[in-house]
């Protein structure tokens, strides 16, 4: 019952801005395509069929289309709410709630992440209008399921970050680090099959490949459906010490928290 | 003029100095920013790395100028988080709640105070490694850059830095008005990562548009040609033409924001 309540409350909410929630969305994707498209129109040889690490021009235009959609789903709305609750104390209030705080602060982060999967579908749908964009509905949905993966792995992290703030004073520029580090090592930069092999071998036991780049592959049709069943299966795998390594931060943080705020 | 720079430059000595003191309150916070800094430079250098594994050049542009820029790119970023970035950062809030009134009775330019009054040391130490980055990209660079290339670099990236300050401030300013600058601001942040690539690879209407109305890539490619271009002196030109034009742009908004400002129920 809560959780309908809280859904409706926290999508209340955002879409109350919604000039800022569509903007920053368009903003983003025009200069994210902006940026790509005149890069490596100057990258690939002129008139050629070249393709570089499995892909030619359009198909890098089309990778990089996904890029802001599904960053916006897996990072979510990141205003370190969790760090600043800890500075000033209002997290007392989660402790009295007949509910977990985690659960709380996930459902806060997944309406937005479900609502940019909705904007990510008109998006689209608008794209399509004036270029055929040629995808696959259920590549698309499995995709979509790839990248809500993403987020759940994503919040964990960024949540272990935030929550640092039980014993040190700022800790935005971890979130910021973990951003960084998470968008290259992810693929939200560069597609990751132009990285060095050995590296992409490396790079598959980390949970990063599954934030941003298998979903747009996903959505591409670049991966097999046993390929992707074992990549859904490589985020849950990765979900366990995530979630063990948070609920104990947090055990250990709230023996440490006073609720007087600094 | 000189007895009113001296004033300046000793408060600015004590900006610095309340500066560190504040940063060694919050030592954790200074080593993560270093962290953070880092991994921010990891990244970009990186990225033309790969890329470059797979051409050998962008738009005429080789490896070893593409770390220049990178290099410079850097240093103006560090420069910046340095000198102004904490120091805007509230800016905004002031306005809407009224704290803004304590910069205005200083008998020093409110734009001034603002920009400048909070140091930030964690940064310094990144500006550092930039600079060691933009070392190395000069000395793997192939060709030959004389001093004179030198010293009008650095000149314009003390130019490029200001530049990017303005256009930051010209995106707080619609505060005075509307109360809230947030998504003007926000999209100041999506916007400053087309500087991440080189001019040259914007053609057409994009590069109009990106060298008149949003000059970001004046702030750190119009430098970075300074060192290689054979003939630079219109991209000089270019670079103070619209520093100035910049400059007088925002104290003019500025005022005109100072004017309609009316304390916390502002």
């Amino acid at each position: 019952m809560w959780i309908r309540e809280a859904f409706k409350l926290e999508a209340k909410k955002i879409i109350s801005y919604r000039v800022d929630f569509w903007m920053q969305f368009v903003v983003t994707a025009l200069a994210e395509m902006i940026m790509a498209y005149y890069l490596w129109k100057n990258v690939f040889s002129p008139n050629s069929n070249e393709t570089i690490g499995g892909y030619d021009f359009r198909k890098m235009i089309m990778y990089y289309l996904f890029v802001p959609f599904i960053t916006r789903i897996v990072q979510s709305q990141n205003d370190w709410s969790t760090s600043r609750e800890i500075y000033d104390g209002s997290l007392t209030r989660y402790l009295i709630y007949p509910i977990s705080f985690t659960g709380y602060k996930f459902l806060q982060k997944s309406t937005f992440s479900l609502l940019s999967c909705v904007q990510m579908l008109l998006a689209l749908a608008a794209i399509q209008i004036f270029v055929p964009l040629h995808l696959d509905l259920v590549h698309v949905f499995w995709g979509m399921i790839a990248a809500l993966l993403g987020f759940v792995v994503y919040f964990y992290m960024n949540c272990m970050m935030e929550l640092f703030a039980f014993w040190v004073d700022t800790v935005w520029s971890l979130g910021v680090m973990l951003r960084f580090i998470a968008l290259f090592f992810g693929g939200a930069m560069v597609p990751l099959s132009l990285f060095p092999e050995k590296f992409q071998t490396v790079l598959k036991f980390t949970p990063f490949p599954y934030l941003f780049s298998q979903p747009i592959r996903i959505i591409l049709g670049d991966v097999s459906y046993p390929d992707m069943l074992q990549s859904f299966g490589v985020c849950l795998v990765w979900l366990v010490p995530l979630m063990l390594l948070l609920n104990l931060q947090l055990t250990k943080g709230l023996k440490q928290y006073t609720g007087v705020g600094l | 003029m000189m007895k009113n720079l001296a004033r300046y430059m000793r408060l600015y000595g004590h900006f610095v100095r309340f500066s560190l003191m504040g940063a060694m309150q919050f030592r954790f916070d200074f080593a993560f920013r270093i962290l953070m800094d880092c991994s921010f430079y990891f990244v970009n250098v990186c990225f033309y790395k790969i890329v470059f594994m797979h051409t050998n050049q962008i738009a005429g542009w080789t490896e070893s100028q593409v770390m220049l820029f990178m290099g410079a790119y850097l240093v103006i970023d560090a420069i910046n988080m340095t000198v102004f970035a904490n120091g805007t950062w509230m800016i905004a809030q002031y306005v809407n709640n009224g704290e803004l009134d304590y910069y205005l009775l200083r008998p020093v330019s409110s734009f001034f105070f603002l920009s400048c009054r909070d140091f930030a040391f964690s940064s310094s130490i990144n500006l550092l490694m930039a600079l060691g980055i933009l070392g190395w990209a000069v000395h793997s660079y192939t060709g030959v850059i004389t001093l004179d290339r030198y010293v009008l670099f650095t000149v314009f990236i003390f130019g490029g830095t200001y530049l990017y300050h303005l256009m930051r401030i010209l995106t707080l300013l619609p505060v005075f008005w509307l109360h809230s600058g947030r998504g003007f601001e926000s999209l100041f942040w999506i916007l400053t990562r087309i500087m991440e690539r080189p001019d040259v690879v914007y053609t057409g209407w994009i590069r109009w548009v990106l060298m008149i109305i949003l000059p970001f890539i004046v702030v750190v490619s119009f430098p970075t040609r300074i060192l290689f271009q054979e003939n630079i002196w219109g991209v000089v030109g270019y670079c103070v033409a619209t520093i100035v034009a910049f400059h007088y742009l925002v104290k003019y908004l500025w005022n005109l924001g100072l004017r309609n400002y009316s304390s916390a129920s502002s």
